[in-house]
């Protein structure tokens, strides 16, 4: 079920209705439950026995790490781990791994048939085994206590808005929230509502307007490098609305029920570095893998050379976890060199220097990294790289006539002027509200691009 | 009174969640709203210029206009009904009736997607099976070689008629049906009173950014509606997508198991019929040659009942696809049935003489 679906419009609307409707916390766990099992069967019913199997064991293993010590508790945690790990190994990375060493084992024994799975990767599989692994190590490291009530534990894995691509939740905001009974309230409800219109605005307005041009740079050969660096660089809005506009339908879904997620995005794009770029895009992954892999690994501590070292391990597995494909791999380890390599512009000197330099020197360099991000292959990604930097030429034509060339520009515009100088979702006059919401509703509906557009994490 | 709202659009809405699920009302509603001759407020948007129209709402009549019904007749020399005859296809071929064909004793419609098409051979007759798809579907429909259970024999088992017969067998997958957001679409929101605002949309984007809405192409003459799968440059439907030697390797593969498995199952001949998109014939340039690569593959043994020679040398395309519609129209079918009673003669001369 997308969110950008009359499905899911109908979806919410019931279970939200619903759920104000029943007097006791214990109702509407079951509802909010129960409305997230629908959820997630309605992509592929099946997978539902894999997530419960993997909510099961997570469940068990966090009561038991809890009540355990010493090589026991840390064999709870391991086997926890291993478990999750296994499965997204499995479901995720199994075929890539066999087409990697099939170059190698193939020409050697000629007649054996490599073991390919015929299956679908589960949606939303990379999320909601972070989130529940992030349980289960925070359980063992003494700062969550086990969640003794499995439904309220299922819940926190499978809750609706953030299910299929997060946040990815840690177990601290959540689990009290959802023991919680929470009164209703107008206010939530309007900044809810303001902002899962502002993110539907930013996918179907920006998001898949943006694509066109993007798709268009990516499937034609013959381009000019303007051509290329425009598609590509309406990539970097397009992916930004894109899961960000996700996030804010996620956040405000949840608002709506008084539910508060943490924010996953804070205005990327005008980091000045490619660290300050990553405290401020998919927080919640960057900040799982800080407090999951870069301090486990000795973070700062042991040395400037050792820290370089956990960085670029920390950005090459985030660059996996994205996908089972060279390229992600690839924009992963770029991001990582670039982090080790490139002073921090956050610092004072560098806003002295010059803020804006600097911050579009960054945006072009996190554009280009998309490049590989968006490729289907790595040579493909090449090619597009090497034709952004070659001035010889070729067709400049971007997909778009030059209305709508101008009217994308001028909502990237929009998008930024918003996000940079108006943060808060919550509008207090009701006329205003209402006045808002109108005004979305048919820019969305006027000016959207409809169609089968899937959200771009959904397939992670 | 909030109270009594908050449950009418719980009600409502889970109405429409479970209605969405539900072919049978669908197509109910869809017979209630008597779609070409309903103008009322509550009627379906349904415009009979071509489906493409529909979807896109570009209503511009004079450019894609409706074809004319066409009258079928019996072929001329079907004096041998020795033919048993069973096509596999899809929506260009369910409107043509049995009397369209030359030599039939019997014919046999399953459409595929929708529909099972299941066979008892009768051994005093010929039994032919058609298998035909839209170029644009080969791939999805061929992919998991779901043919061998939607075509296949029909069962003698009591149990498994039961089965089949049991209309009320239900399984929570119902709940999921793949087509709920075009169901809810249509019975929240396909009614005339609608139109207008969909029209401005329509029109907006077309007058202002020269493109159609939703997954609908204006051709580049623009005299044609194309669906925007079928001309994008990497996509399963797409007759654009550059055709790799795996590829074509694997669908001459995949036709050949299946001309095995039917051939083993008892049928005397099995064809396959492949119709070109509209964007194959009418906007050539960026073709990938599917259909003719894959007839001149010579390690493909099932027979091809190929219109695309004809179509791709016909004076003028134009007249062989309807413009605001993803089908062929009259003359494209015509051409088709010419070639089909010309290999259906041949057949039930083969059955005479053996």
């Amino acid at each position: 079920m997308l969110f950008n679906s009359l499905q899911f419009l109908f979806f919410f609307l019931v279970v939200t209705l619903l759920y104000y409707r029943m007097p006791y916390q214990k109702q509407r766990i079951w509802l909010l439950l129960i409305a997230s099992c629908y959820f997630y069967m309605s992509f592929v019913p099946k997978y539902l026995l894999i997530l419960a199997g993997t909510i099961i064991i997570d469940y068990i293993a966090g009561i038991l790490i809890s009540n355990s010590t010493g090589k026991q508790r840390k064999g709870w945690l391991t086997l926890s781990i291993v478990v999750n790990a296994g499965i997204l190994i499995y479901f995720k990375y199994f075929n890539f791994l066999l087409d990697t060493i099939a170059p190698a084992v193939t020409p050697l024994f000629p007649y054996i048939k490599l073991p390919y799975l015929d299956i679908l990767l589960p949606i939303g599989l990379s999320f909601h085994t972070f989130q529940a692994m992030s349980y289960t190590i925070e359980v063992y490291r003494g700062k969550q206590a086990p969640e003794t009530n499995f439904v309220v534990y299922a819940l926190y894995v499978m809750f609706y808005p953030q299910l299929v691509a997060g946040p990815i939740e840690r177990p601290q905001n959540i689990l009290p929230q959802l023991h919680e009974h929470k009164a209703y309230n107008w206010d939530n409800v309007k900044e809810g509502f303001a902002r899962m219109l502002w993110g539907f605005f930013k996918k179907v307005v920006i998001a898949d307007r943006l694509a066109i041009a993007a798709d268009y740079a990516h499937n034609h050969t013959g381009l000019s490098a303007w051509a290329l660096w425009v598609g590509a660089m309406f990539y970097s809005f397009q992916i930004y609305c894109d899961f960000s506009g996700y996030s804010d339908i996620a956040l405000g879904a949840a608002k709506v029920m008084g539910i508060t997620l943490m924010e996953n995005f804070k205005q990327p794009y005008i980091s000045k570095s490619i660290t300050e770029f990553w405290t401020r895009w998919h927080i919640s992954l960057s900040s799982w893998f800080r407090d999951y892999v870069y301090i486990p690994l000795g973070g700062s501590k042991r040395g400037e050379a050792r820290r370089k070292i956990n960085v670029f391990i920390v950005f090459l597995l985030s660059g996996i976890w994205h996908g089972a494909n060279f390229t992600f791999i690839i924009w992963g380890a770029l991001h990582g060199i670039l982090v080790t390599l490139l002073p921090n512009r956050k610092s004072r000197k560098a806003k002295m220097v010059s803020g804006i330099f600097f911050t579009i020197i960054n945006f072009l360099a996190v554009t280009v990294c998309w490049v590989f991000f968006r490729a289907h292959t790595v040579a493909y990604a090449f090619d597009f790289v090497k034709g952004m930097f070659t001035f010889n030429g070729g067709v400049s034509y971007f997909g778009l006539n030059t209305y709508e060339l101008i009217l994308s520009t001028a909502l990237v515009a929009i998008l930024m002027v918003r996000e940079y100088k108006y943060r808060r979702h919550l509008i207090r006059s009701n006329t205003r509200f209402f006045a808002f919401c109108g005004l979305m509703m048919a820019v969305c509906y006027f000016l959207g691009v409809f169609g089968e557009n899937q959200f771009i994490y959904f397939q992670f | 009174m909030k109270q009594i709202l908050a449950w009418i659009f719980i009600v409502f809405g889970i109405l429409v969640l479970a209605g969405g699920t539900s072919n049978g009302l669908y197509d109910m509603v869809y017979k209630l709203k008597s779609h070409e001759q309903n103008t009322s407020w509550w009627g379906e948007h349904y415009t009979p210029n071509g489906d493409l129209v529909n979807m896109s709402y570009l209503d511009d009549i004079q450019t894609f206009n409706s074809p004319k019904d066409y009258k079928f007749t019996t072929p001329a020399d079907t004096g041998n009904k020795n033919i048993d005859l069973y096509v596999w296809g899809d929506s260009y071929l369910e409107d043509v009736p049995s009397k369209a064909f030359a030599h039939i004793n019997s014919y046999h419609f399953g459409r595929n997607y929708y529909a099972e098409l299941h066979y008892k051979l009768n051994k005093n007759k010929r039994n032919i099976l058609i298998i035909e798809s839209a170029e644009r579907f080969v791939r999805p429909y061929f992919i998991y070689r779901t043919i061998y259970q939607k075509v296949s024999k029909l069962s003698e088992s009591p149990n498994l008629k039961a089965k089949a017969n049991d209309t009320t067998h239900w399984d929570i997958t119902h709940l999921f049906n793949d087509h709920i957001n075009q169901n809810i679409e249509f019975l929240a929101f396909n009614y005339n009173f609608l139109n207008a605002p969909r029209r401005w949309k329509a029109d907006m984007t077309y007058t202002l950014f020269h493109r159609a809405s939703g997954g609908v192409v204006v051709s580049e003459n623009g005299q044609n509606l194309f669906i925007k799968e079928t001309i994008l440059p990497k996509h399963g439907y797409s007759c654009y997508e550059t055709l790799e030697p795996n590829i074509v390797h694997w669908y001459v593969n995949e036709f050949d198991s299946i001309y095995n498995h039917y051939k083993a199952e008892g049928f005397d001949e099995v064809y396959l019929s492949i119709i070109p998109n509209p964007a194959s014939i009418l906007q050539s340039a960026r073709y990938n040659d599917l259909i003719p690569t894959i007839a001149s593959d010579t390690s493909l043994y099932m027979p091809m009942i190929n219109v695309y020679p004809q179509f791709k040398h016909d004076s003028s395309p134009r007249r062989l696809y309807r413009s605001g519609d993803s089908h062929w129209n009259n003359n494209g079918m015509q051409i088709w049935l010419q070639i089909v009673n010309e290999v259906l003669r041949e057949e039930s001369i083969k059955g005479s003489t053996h």
